[in-house]
């Protein structure tokens, strides 16, 4: 049976390490807990009032969550909550126009940035969420060697699907030269614009 | 007719809103739609739900697309959502439920 409780902040608190996760409706998202510690959520009245069941799992909160807070004895701490409340995506851009701009631009031996991506598709460079997404599904549509081409604009690697390891193997059999920190060293490469 | 995707979270949250049977809680729609957690339990759903379940939710085509457009933009902004695509699936093929009783 849900408990129905007053939106806005919403506290758990996992008291056994049987409770393993919060589980997020409508969205269907997983949020794993730790045992002992409390929780607060910050909840949006795009639902109304919100509720809260306990199955064998964990807590299931019906309601728009667009925050997880962890609070301990050192103050709270944002949990990686990967609600893009505040994004938008652009309506027209497919993740096939990207895979053509990538063949076109970014050959053997050479990388792009998300940033850059984000400026060619959404005319500002900060859209990494949208970004990421883009490129998850040209990962999914098989363009796996094009997309092992974006990096971050640290030159760290992009952790797709299939993990850094390979991307890394790829990139350096591509002759993409790499610090001994694991990023591309942007002194000896510099990354392809998309926007020329 | 059409529903326009939503191009961003706040607008996902207001398609859904707005797409609840009249009278039914969001719980209320998650437990009886059963479509579990994750993107397998939604799909198999898909062998099991009914026209007639979704006529005792309440659940209208329209609302059923419509949540369908919901979940397609969330796979968009949260790419590593767990539950999306399966779901898309799920109210897909509610949508065809309808269409197959005229």
């Amino acid at each position: 049976m849900a408990t129905t409780v007053t939106p806005q902040l919403v506290r758990l608190q996992n008291k056994t390490a049987k409770l393993q996760q919060v589980w997020l409706e409508p969205l269907g998202e997983r949020v794993p807990l730790q045992p002992n510690v409390l929780y607060e959520l910050s909840v949006s009245d795009e639902f109304g009032n919100v509720e809260i069941d306990l199955d064998d799992d964990g807590f299931v909160v019906y309601g728009w969550v667009t925050r997880i807070e962890r609070v301990d004895d050192e103050g709270s701490t944002c949990l990686e909550w990967r609600l893009p409340v505040d994004r938008s995506i652009a309506p027209s851009l497919d993740w096939h126009e990207l895979v053509s701009i990538l063949v076109d631009r970014v050959p053997v031996g050479c990388v792009t940035t998300y940033a850059e991506v984000s400026r060619w598709g959404y005319g500002v460079p900060n859209r990494n969420q949208p970004v990421r997404a883009l490129l998850v599904r040209a990962w999914n549509g098989g363009h796996r060697t094009l997309t092992n081409r974006v990096v971050k604009a640290d030159g760290s690697l992009a952790a797709l699907p299939g993990g850094m390891d390979q991307q890394r193997k790829q990139l350096v059999s591509e002759g993409v030269p790499f610090k001994d920190s694991g990023k591309v060293d942007f002194t000896r490469i510099t990354p392809v614009s998309l926007m020329n | 007719m059409a529903t326009s995707t939503p191009r961003s979270m706040v607008e996902v949250a207001e398609l859904m809103r707005r797409s609840l049977p009249a009278g039914i809680s969001l719980s209320q729609f998650g437990t009886r739609m059963r479509w579990g957690r994750g993107n397998d339990d939604a799909r198999q759903r898909i062998a099991t739900l009914t026209r007639e379940e979704l006529e005792a939710i309440g659940l209208t085509k329209q609302q059923a697309e419509d949540w369908a457009v919901a979940y397609e933009a969330v796979e968009k902004l949260m790419p590593e959502n767990p539950s999306a695509a399966g779901r898309v699936e799920l109210m897909r093929h509610a949508v065809k439920l309808f269409v197959s009783i005229g």
